[in-house]
Formats: C-alpha cells, structure tokens, sequence
C-alpha cells in the first residue's frame, strides 16, 4: 500500500474541509472493507485519507410516520442487519443487509460506504432505490437531497461532488400492501460477489390482484444498479397473473445489458438469470398475499 | 495378536494445542533482526524476448537495497525432475506472464512495491501458444522451448518424442491387443474429456527467508513440502556442497502438492537476493502472486476408447492424455508420466494401450496438485464406466464390481494386485447413500440424483530415513526429515514410536523440519509419509531397542530376544518382575558402552524401471491406496447449479495409525473434490490469470458442504503386508473419484453429461436448454 | 508518517508508533508479536486475520491501524485464561477440528464471536457465520462439529 496522510475530522465541517482542501489526492474511509483492497490492489493510491468514523451523530435508524425512515450513513450493515424495527417495515432493506459479505465485514462495514463505493452489485442500492430512496449530502455549497437514482453516474462514480459527503439516506413511507423481497444470486452460498442481484417491490390490491406499483431494480447487469422501467410499465396497474408475470420476467432480461466478456458470467447467463429471478419474486410476492 | 496401545487409536494431534493457542509457528512468523524483504518484477507478456531493463529509477528510491537481474541467475538449468529453466531468465527469453524477471529487495515492503513499478522493460513480443493439442503437433505455430533436446532429468531418462517438438513426455503402456480386443468386442464407446485448471489455495502462501551463515552456509526457512530436493538443487545451482546448504521448515499451512518444488520457484530467488544483499532476505507471495505464479493443477485432456462384451466385461481400452504443463516441465513431466496410473490401479484389462504426454504451452506453470494426475484421469474412465452401464442396461456398481481387479492379478502394467480393497468400499457406499433406491424429490426445480465412483492412487517408492535417540528419563526422541502441513505425519509417527517402546505418546518428543538434523526423506509427497516414514521410524524405533536390548541382557543376564520394553523398562518377558529401568541403564550400563542410544534405519521398497516401450514392471509403484464415492446432488433445472447434499467414501487405506485423521483427510478431500468439481477454475485469457482472489476463484466455503449428518467418511482397511502395522496413505485417493461421482450423479438427476469441468451452472444450464429443446422439437 | 496508537490487547495496553497504512493485522503480529493473527489473503476474503475488537469478530487485515486506536481487541493468544483453555479451544482439539492450523486462530474468534451473541445456534446458523472463513483442509466438518459441542455445553 502507497504511503498516505491519516485524518481524522471530529465533526463533518472539519470533513468537508478536509476534503475540499485536498480534493481528488483525498479519500473518504468509513469501515473500509472496500477502500482498503482497493488501496492494496494499488486501484487507488489516495495522499490523503480521511477517517469519518470518528464524528457523531451519524449512525442512527430513525422512522415516523409522516416521514419515512432517516438512515445515518455511519450506521453499519450489522445494525441494519439486527434491527427489529427494520425488519417489521422495510424487510427488504434487512434482506440485502443480511446477504451482504460476511459477519466480520458487515461489523464494520456502513450503508454510506456500500452507497459511496457505487458498485453496480451493491446490496443495499438495490434494495434502497426499488423504496425509492433518497441521500442527503453536505459539502462546502452547503446540503443537498438527491434521489438515489441520480447518485450513481458510473461505475465506482457518484453524483458527489468535492468535499461533499454523504450522511443520510430518506426512505418514503411505503404505500399501503407493499411488499419487497431482494435476492442475490451466488455461485456459492454467501460471500460471492453475485452473478446478478435482484430487488422487486410490489403494491398490489389484495382483493382483485391488481398491481398498484412495482419496483424492478437489477444489479450487476449495467454499469450501476438499474431499474427495469419497461417492465414496471408491463405489470403497473394490471392483475397479476402468471403470464404477465413472465412477460414481465422477459422484459426486464432485456432491459439488462452487462458487460460482455465478464469472467463471472456471460452476458446471456446474466439476462437468463434476471428472467429467472424477477419471476421468482414477483411470484413469492403475489404469494405472500395469500 | 497383542493389542495394540496407541496405532489404531484416534489420539489427539500432538500439535493441536499449539495450534488452537497461536503459537504454533509458520514461516512468516519468525522475524530475523536487519531483514531485507524482496518482490518480484514478473513478466506482463506470455512470449517475449527482453530487449533491455532499466533499473535507474527503481535503484534511486531510498531504501533499495539492491536488484537482483538475469545475470545474476546461475548459468545452470535446474528443476525438480526436469532441468528446463534458469532461475531468472539469462537466455532473454519470457514464456508466459508471471514469469519471474528480477527481485528488488528493499527495507520495507511498501518500499519494494515502489521500486517494482519503476523498473522499466523493453520486450519484443513473440507469437504465444496456449492450446495443448496445438502443441502436440508435429509442427506447431510456436516452440516454447527449442532447446528441448538437450534438457536434463533427475529422476527418470527423459522421455520426449523427437518429431513433437512441444512434447517433453511420453509414456507408453502396451498390455494386450487393442486392435484384437476392440474386434472382439459386443460395443463400443469414444469419448473425449477435460479437466480444468485449478489452485490449490494452501491458506499459507508461500514464503521464503533466506541468509548466509557466519560459516557460509546458505540458509532458507521456508514453507515447503521437499526441502532435501531444496538442498540438491541449492547445492547445484551455487555451486556449493549439499552440507553446506541447510533447510528449515517450521509447520507449514497447507502443501497439497503446491509446495512441492519450491526450490525451483522463490526458493533461489531469495537466495539470489541474500546473497547479492549480503543481508536476510523475506521473499513472500501475496495471494494474487500464489494465483499467478504458484503452480496449478494442469489441464488434461483425455480421449478414451472402451470395447465390452455385452454382459459389461471390458476387452479393450485405448487412452491418450494431454498434459498443459504451461513453461515448466520440472514437476509436470512427473505428473505427466506418473497419471498413467490412474488407469491401472483398479481395473482388469485384458487388453490396454496408453500414450500420455506432456506438452509446454505459454502458460503459467504447473505441478503436483493433490492426486498427481490421478483425478484427472479418472474423471475420464469413471464416467465412461458409467456410460457403458447405461448403454449395456447394466448397474453402475454392478459394471464395476464386474471389472474390478482381484488379488494377484497382474494390473495392465505387470505389476501384482496387493490388498486390493476397493469392492468392500463400494459396497459400503452404495449402501449409506441407499443405491437402487431413488432421491427423495423435492420443490419443482431442484431435481435429485445419485453417482457413484471408484479410484485408487498410487505411491511412489522414495526411500525414507529415521533416526531414534533414547533419553534417560525414558523419552524417545524421533528425528524424521518429512513435513507437517496439517496431514498429521507428526501425530502418526508418535504413535508408531509410542506403540514401539510402549509408552504413553507424550513421552514422545518429534524433531522434524532442519536438514542439518533431520535424516533424509524427500519429504510427503505422493501419499508416501505414514509408509515409507512411518516404517523408517518403525525400523529405527527396533534399531534402538537392539541396542537397549544389548545393554538390558548383559545387566540381567538373560539374552536379548528374551527381552521386552515398556513404560521405560526393560523386562523379561516370561518373567516381567525380572526388569531394568531404561535410567538404570543410563546409570550403569551407558557410560560404559558409549553414552548414547541411537537407533537409525532406512526404509527402502525397491521397485523396477518400466519398459520404455511397454509400460511393464514387475514393481513400478509402491502401492495402491483404493477408494470409492458416492454423492447426491440436487440440481437446479433454472439457474444450472449444482449442489451436493449426501456424499461418502470408503477408503482402503490400508490400516489407519489414527482413525480420526484419517477421517478428517477424507472430509478436506470432499470439501476439494466438491470445488474442483463444481466452482474452481483458472480462467487463463492469453495467459493471463484472470481470477487471482479469493472473489473470482471460489473455493468452497461452510455452506458448499452437506450438513454434517449428510456427510460419512469411512474406512475399509485390507492391511498392507509392508505397511507400517499394516497402514497405506490416503491424503490424494480421497479426492480422486469426486469429479465423476458428482458427474454422475448430475446425469442422473437431469440427464446432462459434462465432460470438461467444472459442472458450473451456466455450462450445465446451457446444455439443460438445448436438451430442453431436442424434446420439444 | 507513524503516529502513536493506544490498543488494549488480550487486556494489556500498549502504546505502539506505527505507518497509518499498516493493517491491524500487521500490528498486532509485528509491534506485538502476536502471531497467532494469520494473513493468508489480505483482502478480507479468508477470514484467517479474524479478531475481536470491542467484541465484535472484525477482519484485522482490512483494518487501518489508526482506526484500532483506543479500541480492545482480542486475539487467540489472550482466549486461555491462567493456563486454562477456553472451551473453543478445548473442543477444537477434542473434536480433531484442526489440521494445518492456518486457518484456526481466525475460525476460533470468529466462533467465540457468534456464540457471545447467539449461545445456542442451530447447525445452519454456524455454517452461516463462519462461511467467511476458509479452510482448506478440515471441510469444515469437524470445525462445526467442535462449535456446536461448545454451543450444546453451555446451554
């Protein structure tokens, strides 16, 4: 690892200072379980890194009725993990955190930084834009909200701009009879980086099984997480019966478009693969009514 | 038959509370004072010439020590087995990516690693071949080594083929008339098959410190499995006496044939650069460096062709093998010859034919891998077992009980069939995973099958030394020269020492891992170590007694072969009361006869050089160890995965010394049997690795292995009449016959055959559709 | 530029001067002589580096030494207490749930680290916890077998 300057601001105006001081020569480390094998790897050799562990007030799980839930950016995937709260109201939002690395790395690993790497696979991206999420920034220019579809522009890019930092995730209350589930599919059972990943969140009217809303967002199929609009379109406000539920599957195969020549998975493995997977979902879903 | 005290008992490992406690030490662990660490500069082309390096730059960073280039490699091509390579490239020629170019050696590691990305190289990149049936030809596009011809092997007279210029092995079996044996066959079947490439992800990565001595001796400590193979080509290359070159190697996690060799890799490097440095040089892979540059499995390719009567006897079986050695034949042109026997040590065969052959291709190395070729040979021949069933309307397990080898017959090579155990392990495994009853099936789209395999693996006769020293409080002390990487060998041959003098194991002490100290042994390999080791110290144990025995009689005045030993005295037998104390012994008689007891012995199996045309020898291998598996897998029909839920194995591995180690070598065997199967490859693209981590070469983890109840290792020993207390080796068999067993059972679930691995999902998904297809169509 | 750490370690504190950009691992094993802490990848995959700090089962590798400041932390060499071994420990050896031993150090942490939270977890639940852990040599049958004697022991 390339030799650095260790800093660590006590309170987020110190941070952003910081980092619009040093602009692109800083990093940002939170629990640093992607950071730091990217800085081994030499993929980034930052002069400067700047430890946002250490200032308060970001790591809390906040939920009202009239707002939603606030996410602090600092709150680790564990905490996201063992929330009873979160389980009760946004399970999909603890299924990608549950499904995310191992034990150890979800300790010290944060919501902020999963969002912040921008990875096309990132587990709770999936989860959080199919709720419609947004994030709140601070930098220098002062606070912004950004919904989560726009934070991601790229591979490993966001929408960040120098020393703004991430510090909040607003998730809406959902609408009534909403529910989602995320899957992650694997080669093996847990810690793989998947093949695809996918999240579906369904508002459907119970009595006639008509579907109000619903949110496809695929992962590992584009160069950041994407939501499979056209087949929203398909199934929005239809009854949902099998049929539509594989046209629908289709679809969204087809709004995917991963990278040819991955060592994970070929490009037609990967469109298979949404099919199978959105269909798996919308079905549990739709089952879970009953 | 007296029972015994401690062979045969599961004991616990006698490094076990070391280990649990961290302080068990590896090489990494230990620090020497003024430390250089070293870092490869490696090649970024898969064929090239080096026109120029310019080290400037790397030399002017604060810090380096020095750059250790080509020139400095020893004029001497050397190798494990065969002589191909130099230690740096001093003929400017680069054969695959990775290859090793120079070594910096600096303070600091980061130091190093700035150093290494200043080091400027000029190639001209020469066309590059990969294909191993490419190279085979008699005229490829690509000649990896031109001076072939004049390459050297230690161990057997090199065998190349003289119109295939790629080709640096050739082994051939004759037995029979295959012409004949096809004519008279009822069917026949012609398959061909692949392996992939695999790592075997030792959790310990290689590592090296190397120093010289205040006297001169060049020193290495390192995680290696051969350090004497170390000492021969140390001695060699620098032009030194093998004494004064020594050895050390503490515990080492992991070998799996990976550590084989090591001296032809980072071993001279390192001492290159302590030499050079005139300072301790660490020179270490990371995990990626392992990946790249840390010797694979190879690829083979077998084409197989089988003739049988319609009642399932085989007449005939023609098979010819392809080994992708990549650069180095050192260790390959071994595992290129050695894989032969896959196809010999199980089956009746009346008539065989044979051609195996290693190729060089502008790939990264490779060498022993857990089953020395074995496995890869009998993914091919176990399915085609499977294969001719079907056709034939015939049994899996009944095919091969049919064709089974039996007691004194002469397997394809000559040699005579000696406790041959393999039937009873079939029975038993067909009989834990239910055989003939079908998979209990589950939700929609996970369909259930069942496969069974059979396999052997051989063990090469390499002598072994022991020596036994005898203390006076009653401590035998064994000094053995081979390893301990987790297989147990220290634990096994406390027992043989403890079951010799019949004292408790703790009163046992082991010296093991320093060639100035240690007897010669060549170190595990080849499943080798319980018996060739364990007999030496079994021997030099009886060596010892002799001499305490000597002493004892003239005490007690009643000869020696009257005489017995244990708990530290010597006793009459027919009258027990009647003893000494070995302190006793220490007090009166040592002195007087030369202070010391120790006792030294040789263990030897002399075997027969195989007919250069033929194959044939009377003894080509030591011995066979005999193993058969079943699996049950659950296939799903959407996504292509395959996941194993019920797997066992029955092992004649002769008589185990510790049933529990035995039996944990079984279940690590599963757990990379089912990886090797399933999940592992080195995806090469133009000679690149492509997946050099722990995220893209997915070993298997907790979750890839059945639950535990679902899990039976089992042991069906036919005692070997010259192993140690009857026991043979089992650390390779116990992987051999997985690949095919799951393969087997895949087809029996959704009725796809994979012949090249690994059964990954999309592979099997691909061909899921297609059948699919054909149905509907 | 080193910088002064503060770490209590298997209940010893130390005042180490050390690089921000060495791992916790590295420290622990070369300020410390600790090394029961293993590298076997160096990138959080293997688990072999796995210690506690604060109580939690942390990969030490992916941890920046400046972020283990004030923290308490500890290792395999602090589980045995006065001689006595920890029942991981014991059961380890007792069940034949070690081999080459690179991998156990990380494997014992990481069980003491689920059993502190979950005393009693169903066979799937270990499984679950240590998939974060390699081993190559063991196929983790008797790993299991050993943590959920301790688990079954002390409920």
């Amino acid at each position: 690892m390339r030799p650095f300057q260790y800093l660590s601001p006590g309170n987020l105006s110190e941070a952003i200072s910081l980092l619009a001081k040093y602009r692109e020569e800083a990093k940002v480390i939170a629990g640093g379980t992607d950071l730091v094998v990217q800085m081994r790897r030499g993929v980034i050799k930052p002069k400067f890194v700047v430890d946002i562990t250490g200032i308060p007030g970001l790591d809390y799980i906040r939920y009202d009725d009239t707002q939603g839930l606030r996410i602090g950016a600092l709150t680790t995937i564990r905490v996201l993990e063992k929330s009873a709260d979160l389980w009760q109201r946004y399970p999909i939002i603890s299924q990608a955190a549950c499904k995310l690395g191992s034990a150890a790395i979800r300790n010290v690993a944060t919501v902020g930084g999963n969002l912040c790497n921008a990875m096309p696979i990132a587990d709770t991206a999936q989860a959080l834009l199919a709720l419609s999420a947004k994030v709140r920034t601070l930098g220098p220019e002062g606070e912004r909200v950004v919904p989560l579809e726009d934070f991601f522009t790229g591979v490993g890019k966001t929408s960040l701009k120098i020393g703004e930092l991430l510090v909040e995730i607003q998730v809406p209350v959902p609408l009534p009879n909403t529910r989602g589930l995320y899957l992650k599919h694997l080669t093996r059972g847990s810690i793989d980086l998947p093949i695809v990943n996918v999240a579906v969140l369904v508002t459907l009217e119970p009595e006639d099984k008509v579907c109000k809303d619903i949110k496809i967002v695929l992962g590992s199929v584009a160069s950041t997480p994407i939501r499979a609009r056209k087949a929203e379109e398909i199934m929005r406000g239809k009854r949902i019966d099998d049929a539509l539920i594989h046209r629908t599957a289709q679809v969204a195969s087809d709004e995917a478009h991963p990278r040819p020549g991955s060592i994970r998975a070929s490009v037609e493995y990967k469109r298979e693969m949404v099919k199978v997977f959105t269909r798996q979902l919308i079905q549990e879903i739709v089952s879970q009514y009953n | 038959m007296t029972e015994l005290s401690a062979i045969g008992k599961g004991i616990p490992r006698i490094d076990a509370l070391e280990k649990v406690t961290g302080k068990a030490r590896f090489t990494s662990d230990f620090k020497m004072s003024g430390m250089l660490y070293g870092m490869i500069v490696k090649s970024r082309y898969p064929h090239a010439r080096i026109l120029r390096i310019e080290t400037t730059r790397a030399q002017r960073v604060p810090g380096v020590r020095t750059i250790v280039l080509p020139d400095d490699a020893p004029d001497k091509r050397f190798g494990y087995g065969l002589c191909d390579m130099f230690a740096l490239p001093r003929d400017g020629i680069i054969r695959c990516v990775g290859q090793p170019i120079a070594v910096v050696v600096a303070d600091t590691m980061e130091i190093t690693e700035e150093a290494v990305d200043l080091v400027n190289i000029d190639y001209k990149e020469l066309p590059a071949i990969f294909d191993a049936e490419e190279a085979l030809s008699e005229k490829p596009p690509v000649i990896v080594h031109p001076d072939l011809r004049q390459y050297v092997s230690l161990i057997f007279p090199f065998s190349f083929e003289p119109d295939l210029p790629n080709c640096f092995q050739h082994f051939r079996i004759r037995h029979g008339d295959v012409k004949k044996g096809f004519e008279q066959s009822d069917f026949i079947l012609e398959n061909r098959y692949s392996t992939a490439r695999v790592s075997h992800c030792s959790l310990e990565p290689r590592v090296v410190d190397a120093w010289v001595e205040s006297d001169g001796t060049l020193s290495i400590r390192t995680s290696a499995q051969t350090p004497t193979s170390t000492q021969m080509n140390f001695a060699t290359l620098f032009g030194v006496s093998p004494t004064k070159v020594r050895v050390f190697v503490p515990y080492v996690g992991g070998g799996f044939g990976s550590k084989i060799g090591n001296d032809t890799m980072l071993e001279p490097l390192a001492m290159m650069a302590a030499i050079k440095s005139k300072r301790p040089v660490r020179l270490s892979h990371s995990r990626t460096e392992e990946f790249v540059g840390g010797r694979h499995r190879a690829d083979v390719i077998t084409y197989i062709k089988d003739g049988v009567k319609r009642d399932g006897t085989l007449v005939a079986r023609e098979m010819k093998a392809i080994l992708n050695a990549g650069i180095k034949g050192d260790v390959a042109h071994i595992v290129a010859r050695n894989m032969a026997f896959g196809s010999v040590g199980t089956y009746r065969i009346p008539n065989f034919k044979w051609d195996g052959f290693g190729v060089y291709t502008n790939s990264p190395p490779t060498g022993a891998f857990r089953g020395f070729g074995t496995p890869e040979v009998t993914w091919a021949i176990e399915q085609q077992m499977d294969m001719l069933a079907e056709k034939l309307g015939i049994d899996p397990v009944e095919i091969r009980r049919k064709n089974l080898l039996r007691e004194g017959d002469r397997d394809v090579c000559g040699q005579p069939t000696v406790a041959f155990g393999v039937g009873n392990c079939l029975d038993r495994v067909a009989e834990w995973i239910g055989w003939g009853e079908k998979p209990v099936q589950v939700e929609g789209h996970w369909k259930k099958g069942k496969g069974i395999a059979v396999g052997n693996k051989y063990t090469v006769s390499i002598p072994a030394s022991a020596t036994v020293k005898v203390h006076s409080d009653g401590t035998v002390e064994v000094r053995h020269g081979s390893i301990e990487m987790g297989q147990g060998i220290n634990t096994v041959i406390t027992q043989i020492a403890a079951e010799e003098f019949g004292i408790p194991v703790n009163c046992v002490k082991i010296v093991h891992g320093d060639t100035a100290v240690c007897p010669q042994d060549h170190g595990p390999v080849s499943s080798r170590s319980t018996f060739f080791t364990g007999n030496a110290v079994r021997l030099a144990c009886q060596d010892a007694k002799t001499r305490l025995f000597d002493m004892a009689s003239s005490k007690l005045g009643i000869s020696a072969d009257r005489l017995g030993i244990s708990d530290g005295e010597i006793f009459v037998t027919s009258e027990p009361g009647k003893s000494i104390s070995i302190g006793d012994l220490f007090i009166h008689e040592i002195p007087l006869k030369g202070s010391e007891v120790i006792g030294t012995a040789s263990f030897v199996i002399p075997t027969v050089p195989a007919d250069a045309q033929t194959g044939q020898s009377e003894r080509i291998v030591a011995y066979y160890g005999h193993f058969a598996h079943a699996v049950e897998v659950a296939v799903n029909v959407l996504t292509g995965a395959v996941k194993v839920v019920r797997i066992t194995a029955a092992a004649d591995m002769g008589k185990p010394v510790n049933p529990e180690l035995a039996q944990g070598q079984m279940e690590g065997g599963f757990l990379m049997g089912i990886g090797t199967s399933i999940y592992e490859q080195i995806i090469l693209k133009n000679g690149v690795v492509a997946n050099p981590n722990f995220i893209d070469y997915k070993i298997p983890t907790t979750l890839e292995m059945p639950p535990n109840d679902n899990v039976k290792a089992m042991i069906h020993p036919v005692p070997h009449p010259e192993g140690p207390f009857g026991a043979k080796g089992l650390g390779e068999g116990v992987i051999v016959p997985i690949a095919p067993a799951i393969a087997n059972a895949v087809y029996n679930a959704v009725g796809v055959r994979i012949r090249d691995l690994p059964i990954s999902a999309e592979k099997l998904l691909k061909q899921l559709k297609k059948n699919g297809q054909k149905e509907k169509d | 530029m080193k910088q002064w750490l503060r770490l209590r370690v298997n209940g010893e504190d130390y005042e180490v001067f050390t690089e921000p950009w060495k791992s916790l691992a590295d420290v622990l094993r070369d300020e410390l002589n600790l090394t029961g802490v293993k590298i076997a990848c160096n990138e959080g995959q293997c688990g072999s580096c796995t210690v506690l700090i604060d109580g939690q089962s942390v990969k030490s590798c992916l941890v920046l030494a400046p972020k283990a400041n004030g923290k308490e932390i500890l290792t395999i060499e602090g589980l045995a207490k006065d001689g006595k071994l920890h029942p991981l420990q014991e059961a380890f050896i007792k069940h034949f749930a070690v081999q080459c031993g690179f991998c156990t150090p990380g494997f014992i942490l990481a069980a003491k680290g689920l059993l502190d939270e979950n005393p009693d977890p169903t066979e799937e639940e270990v499984r679950e916890w240590l998939a974060g852990n390699l081993c190559r040599c063991t196929g983790y049958v008797k790993i299991i077998e050993a943590v959920l004697a301790v688990a079954k022991g002390k409920s």
